[in-house]
């Protein structure tokens, strides 16, 4: 699963610790989110959304390996 | 996510205590210890009754501090850890079974090579290492080093 967290960091000049404690988890975890190696929970990819004021498919986009 | 139920965190430094004691316990009392729970080995293995207290102690300590260690939160716990501590059962079940697998084997093969006594030692010596405590203290080797690895996979802010 794709997403653009690091691009939305980067454009409201956020660290991913300060995204970290908005959304209640810690900093490896936004950190595995952006490299794509953990897939967040309905959860965490709603309130990071909400955090940026987009919505989840805004922030995060299928990818083909995914339906595998 | 719903969280996992777990202690809190300040109950890990209550099992490490424990560990320490029993890594103490078992070097001051290593004969006494070795003599109760393997030498004295009888055809139906270890047998919990005349044991010393030293080795009752041992058995008493190490199973609460592997539980306490296993049962307790890290100091930062969410989703990703607890998709961790899963990961780290499966592969935890995974090489229980690989050394209940390997001992049985070697247990049929090394056994005609030994008197029974001999024999019965080693049995005892397998069933130490697949008993539950056992199978514990793996788990969390397992989840501790996986953690400790993905963590440093992921290393500091970029």
């Amino acid at each position: 699963m794709k997403n653009s967290i690091r691009v939305e960091r980067a454009r409201l000049r956020m660290s991913q610790q300060e995204l970290a404690e908005k959304a209640g988890v810690i900093r490896q975890t936004i950190a595995a989110i952006e490299q794509g190696r953990f897939n967040p929970s309905t959860v965490l990819a709603l309130k990071i959304a909400r955090i940026f004021n987009l919505t989840v498919e805004q922030l995060f986009e299928l990818e083909d390996t995914d339906w595998e | 996510m719903k969280k996992l139920t777990l202690l809190s965190h300040g109950w890990q430094k209550t099992g490490l205590v424990l560990l320490a004691f029993c890594v103490l316990l078992f070097i001051v009392c290593f004969k006494a210890i070795v003599h109760d729970l393997i030498l004295s080995s009888s055809y139906y293995g270890y047998d919990s009754f005349g044991r010393g207290w030293a080795a009752e102690a041992l058995v008493l300590c190490f199973s609460a501090s592997v539980v306490l260690l296993a049962l307790s939160r890290e100091r930062a716990e969410d989703e990703r850890v607890s998709a961790i501590r899963h990961q780290a059962l499966i592969r935890t079940v995974i090489l229980y079974v690989a050394i209940v697998f390997l001992s049985a084997l070697s247990n049929l093969l090394i056994y005609p090579l030994f008197s029974q006594e001999q024999a019965m030692q080693i049995v005892t010596v397998r069933r130490l290492l697949t008993c539950v405590p056992a199978f514990i203290l793996y788990y969390v080797l397992i989840f501790k080093v996986s953690l400790w690895s993905d963590n440093k996979r992921l290393g500091d802010e970029e």
